[in-house]
C-alpha cells in the first residue's frame, strides 16, 4: 500500500510510534488494556484520533482477552484492526488466539504484544514469540522504535495476504525507547464494514478445524518462503570463524558494540526480522560455512532451537548467554571477546539493587492497608496486580499471582483450612476496581457461591494508576468523551450474591477500622460468605470522577516532640516521612507531603499532629 | 559526534523531563539520537535511570564505563550507578553540597521561585558546564516544545538561571 510523501519527522517514544504506524498502515479498530509496557500504544492512537478529528473506533477493553475479540470482530467486517497488551496480557487472551488462528482474518489483524525482560514491571519475563509459535502465526521481532513503525505495515500487508493474524513482539527497550521517526499521511478510512456470512468458517466445527488446520500449516509454510534468501547481512566481511545470527533489541546492541570496537566489518551479522516461521533450510545452507554461530535473541530460544539441527550454535542451550534476566550489551560484549580472542574486559559489574518503589505520599491505599494492618495483625493477605502490590512493603501483601487471583486464592485458602478443620486466622484480601474488573467477578461469583467467608477490600481509585491513569469501567465517559454507562461497583458486588457490602473513604481511619471489624464479625459467622468493603477514594495522581475531599490545615511533627523511634517510617512507608539516622527526629519533606493526615493515627505517641490543634 | 549519557535520580524528580528535554535538544541540533527511559512500578518513587546515545546507535543501552557523562538528579542514585561512567567521564549532580561537579539545582531553583522547574536548572547548569556543545537557543526550542504550558515560563526561567545566562 503507498505511504505517500514523508511529511516531517519527530521524536517519538516507541509506543507512539507504533501508533502511528497503525494509523499510517489504515487501522480503523484499535483496543488494548493498559499494562507496562504497551500501555502508550492505544493511548497514543486515541490522543492522535482525537486530535485528528479521525473516524476510527479505538477504546480500552476489560480486559485483553475481550480487547482481542473486539478487535478480531472488526477484521470480519473487512477493516484493519489491532489489539495491544503486555505479554501476561497476551496469556488471558490465548484462548482467542489460538482459534482465531484458525479461523483467520479478513481485515488485516495485527496483535502487539509487548515483553518486559527482566523483567522489570512483570510477573513473568515469557517470550510472546513462542506464544505465535504455539498459535502458529507469523511473528515480527523489532529492534527499535523506527522499525517496529515499519514492521507494523508489514505486518498488515502479509495479515491480508495470508489472512491469517500477525504478531509484532516489542520489548521495553523498543516500547520505551525514543528516537526520531519520519510521519506519513495517515489516510483517510476507506473500507465499509460488511460482513459476509460463512458460518463453515466463521463458526467451524471440529470437523472443519482439521481443514483450517491443513490451511494454516500451508499457509505457514508459505510464509516462511516470503524471503527465501536470508536478507540483511549488514556487512560483507572477509572469511571469519563467527557468525552472529541476532533479532529484535539484541541485534541493535551487537550492532551499537562492533561499531564502538570498530568490528563491523570484521564479524558476519544477520540480522532476523521475522523468527518464525524461518526459511530454515536455506538459513542453514547460508551458515553452513561458519565454524561458530552465535544466536542473539530474547528472551527465549526461538530461532536457536528452530536452526539447532546441524548447526553448532552458541546462545541459550549451550549456556553462553543467561537463561534469564535482560540480556545486556556487557554480556555480549564479554561473550564476544572471549570468542574473538580480543582484549579480555574488566569484570562485570552485577545490576545494583535501586531504590525500592513505595505508594505516592497520600496514597488512599496507603490508609486503606494501614487499617487492615491494625484490625487483623494475624491476618493472611493475598492481593493482586497493580500499585497496591506495593502494600507488601507495609506487610499486607502476603501473595500476588497474576491478575484477579487475589480472590480466589482467599477463597482456595479458606477452602483449604476450612476442609482439614483447622482454624483460620481472618483472611483478608485487596484488589484494586480495574483489576475487579478485569478478572475479579467471575471469582467473586464462585466465591460467594461456595460460601467461602472472607473480607475482600475493593481498592477504588477509579483509575488504573500503576500504567499512567487509563480509564475504568465506572466512568461516565468514554475515551473519545462520549457517553459511557458507568457501571457502579456496589450493584456489581451485590449482583454477585453478596451479603455484606460496606463504603468507606481510607482516608477516615476510625471509621475504616469500624467497618473492617463488622466485616470480621460477619465472617466469622458459619452461614455469612464473602464481606467487601469498598475503600473509594480517588488516586492522587489520575483520580478522575471521585473527588477528592480538601486537604486539612498543614500536617506537622514538632521536632522536640519526636524521639526519632522510627515507626512511622519503618511500618507507614510513606516517601514524605523522612528520617535522616538512627534516632533522629523524623521530619515531613515538604515537597513531597500531600498533608493528607492519614500518618496521624500511626505515631504510636501522637506526635504527628495538624497545624493549630 | 558519539556521545553517551546516563541520566539517574527517582521516580516523580523530572528525570523524564530532562531526558526527553536532552534528546530533542540533540535532534533539533541535527544529529542522530536514541534513548530508553523507566515506566511502571519502579516510577514510584524507586531508582529512575535514563540513557541517551547521541551518533549513529541503534540502541539506547549503554555498556558499564562507556559513558561520558553521567548526569545525578541525586547523589544516592549517581553513586549507585557511577560504574557506567568511563575512567576519564564527567559527572554533575545535583547536590546540597555544592562542589566542582555538583550543584544544588533544587534549592537554587527554590531561592529564585521556581520550586518545580529545578530539574530545568540543572539541565541550564548542565548546557554551561557539560561539554556537550549544544547552542542555548536549542534548549531553549525543546523546552519550549515539551513543556506544558502552565511550566513552560518557569521551566525556561530556571533553565536560563542554571545556564547563567540571567
Amino acid at each position: 500500500m503507498t505511504k505517500g510523501k514523508k511529511t516531517g519527522e519527530v521524536i517519538m517514544m516507541g509506543n507512539e510510534a507504533m501508533a502511528r504506524g497503525l494509523l499510517e498502515s489504515g487501522v480503523q479498530c484499535a483496543t488494548s488494556y493498559p499494562g507496562t509496557p504497551a500501555s502508550e500504544i492505544l493511548e497514543s492512537v486515541i490522543r492522535i484520533k482525537i486530535e485528528e478529528k479521525l473516524l476510527i473506533f479505538a477504546e480500552w477493553a476489560i480486559n485483553e482477552k475481550i480487547a482481542f475479540e473486539t478487535a478480531l470482530a472488526q477484521s470480519y467486517l473487512g477493516r484493519r484492526t489491532a489489539v495491544a497488551m503486555k505479554q501476561v496480557g497476551l496469556n488471558v487472551a490465548a484462548d482467542s488466539l489460538m482459534s482465531a488462528a484458525y479461523i483467520g482474518v479478513r481485515g488485516g489483524f495485527v496483535i502487539i504484544s509487548a515483553d518486559d525482560p527482566g523483567p522489570k514491571s512483570s510477573q513473568t519475563e515469557q517470550d510472546s514469540r513462542f506464544q505465535a509459535f504455539f498459535a502458529k502465526i507469523p511473528v515480527f521481532d523489532p529492534s527499535s522504535p523506527l522499525e517496529a513503525k515499519e514492521m507494523i505495515s508489514r505486518a498488515f500487508d502479509l495479515s491480508e495476504k495470508y489472512a491469517i493474524p500477525v504478531l509484532i513482539r516489542p520489548t521495553t527497550r523498543v516500547c520505551h525507547a525514543r528516537q526520531p521517526v519520519p510521519l506519513y499521511p495517515i489516510p483517510e478510512p476507506d473500507r465499509k464494514a460488511s460482513f459476509e456470512r460463512n458460518p463453515g468458517r466463521w463458526a467451524a466445527t471440529p470437523g472443519f478445524r482439521f481443514i483450517l488446520h491443513r490451511e494454516l500449516n500451508q499457509k505457514l509454510q508459505a510464509i516462511a518462503k516470503e524471503n527465501p534468501i536470508p536478507k540483511g547481512w549488514i556487512n560483507k566481511t572477509k572469511p571469519s570463524p563467527l557468525a552472529i545470527v541476532a533479532s529484535g533489541v539484541p541485534y541493535a546492541l551487537v550492532h551499537d558494540i562492533l561499531l564502538d570496537t570498530k568490528m563491523s566489518s570484521q564479524v558476519p551479522l544477520f540480522k532476523v526480522d521475522q523468527p518464525y516461521p524461518l526459511p530454515v533450510e536455506e538459513i542453514k545452507k547460508f551458515l553452513k560455512g561458519y565454524k561458530t554461530v552465535l544466536i542473539l535473541e530474547e528472551t527465549f530460544p526461538l530461532i536457536e532451537m528452530q536452526l539447532a539441527d546441524g548447526l553448532k550454535l552458541r546462545g541459550r542451550r549451550d549456556g553462553s548467554i543467561p537463561a534469564e534476566g535482560e540480556l545486556t550489551p556487557d554480556h555480549i560484549h564479554y561473550l564476544l571477546a572471549q570468542i574473538l580472542k580480543w582484549k579480555t574486559q574488566d569484570e562485570l559489574v552485577p545490576e545494583p539493587k535501586g531504590r525500592r518503589p513505595t505508594l505516592c505520599p497520600g496514597c488512599p491505599h496507603r490508609s486503606a492497608f494501614w487499617a487492615i494492618k491494625k484490625t487483623f495483625p494475624k491476618g493472611i493477605f493475598p492481593s493482586d496486580i497493580g500499585c497496591y502490590t506495593l502494600g507488601m512493603n507495609m506487610g499486607v501483601v502476603d501473595t500476588c499471582l497474576c491478575m484477579g487471583a487475589s480472590i480466589t486464592t482467599a477463597t482456595g485458602l479458606f477452602q483449604g483450612f476450612r476442609s482439614s478443620d483447622q482454624p483460620m486466622p481472618p483472611i483478608v484480601a485487596t484488589i484494586g476496581d480495574s483489576t475487579f474488573f478485569h478478572a475479579g467477578i467471575p471469582a467473586l461469583v464462585h466465591a460467594v457461591h461456595q460460601k467461602a467467608r472472607f473480607i475482600l477490600v475493593i481498592l477504588d481509585n477509579s483509575t488504573v494508576a500503576m500504567t499512567g491513569g487509563q480509564p475504568t469501567p465506572n466512568l461516565e465517559t468514554l475515551s473519545d468523551g462520549s457517553p459511557a454507562q458507568p457501571i457502579e461497583l456496589k450493584k456489581m458486588v451485590s449482583a454477585c450474591g453478596v451479603g455484606f457490602i460496606e463504603e468507606v473513604d481510607p482516608y477516615d481511619f476510625p471509621k475504616m477500622i469500624q467497618v473492617l471489624k463488622k466485616a470480621g464479625e460477619y465472617i466469622q459467622q458459619e452461614h455469612s460468605g464473602v464481606a467487601v468493603v469498598i475503600a473509594r477514594h480517588p488516586c492522587l495522581v489520575y483520580g478522575r470522577h471521585l473527588k477528592a475531599k480538601e486537604a486539612g490545615s498543614k500536617v506537622i511533627i514538632p521536632e522536640d516532640e519526636c524521639d526519632g523511634c522510627g515507626f512511622c517510617v519503618t511500618q507507614f512507608d510513606c516517601p514524605a516521612l523522612i528520617q535522616e539516622g538512627k534516632k533522629q527526629p523524623v521530619h515531613l519533606q515538604e515537597e513531597l507531603c500531600t498533608h493528607c493526615g492519614t500518618c496521624i493515627h500511626v505515631c504510636p505517641k501522637k506526635h504527628i499532629q495538624r497545624e493549630g490543634r | 559526534m558519539k556521545k553517551q549519557i546516563i541520566i539517574v535520580g527517582t521516580g516523580g524528580q523530572g528525570v523524564l523531563f530532562v531526558t526527553r528535554a536532552l534528546v530533542e535538544t540533540a535532534f533539533l541540533s541535527g544529529y542522530p539520537v536514541i534513548s530508553s527511559e523507566t515506566h511502571g512500578m519502579a516510577m514510584r518513587g524507586g531508582s529512575v535511570i535514563s540513557q541517551v546515545k547521541i551518533g549513529r546507535y541503534l540502541s539506547p543501552a549503554i555498556e558499564q564505563r562507556q559513558a561520558d557523562l553521567l548526569l545525578g538528579l541525586t547523589e544516592q542514585e549517581a553513586e549507585i550507578y557511577a560504574y557506567y561512567l568511563k575512567p576519564k567521564g564527567k559527572q554533575i549532580i545535583n547536590s546540597k553540597k555544592e562542589g566542582h561537579d555538583r550543584i544544588d539545582a533544587q534549592g537554587r531553583a527554590k531561592d529564585r521561585g521556581l520550586p518545580r522547574s529545578g530539574n530545568m536548572f540543572f539541565l541550564g547548569y548542565v548546557a554551561r558546564h557539560g561539554g556537550l556543545g549544544f547552542g542555548s537557543d536549542k534548549y531553549i526550542e525543546a523546552i519550549t516544545k515539551l513543556s506544558p504550558q502552565k511550566f513552560r515560563d518557569q521551566n525556561i526561567a530556571a533553565f536560563q538561571a542554571g545556564a547563567g545566562l540571567q
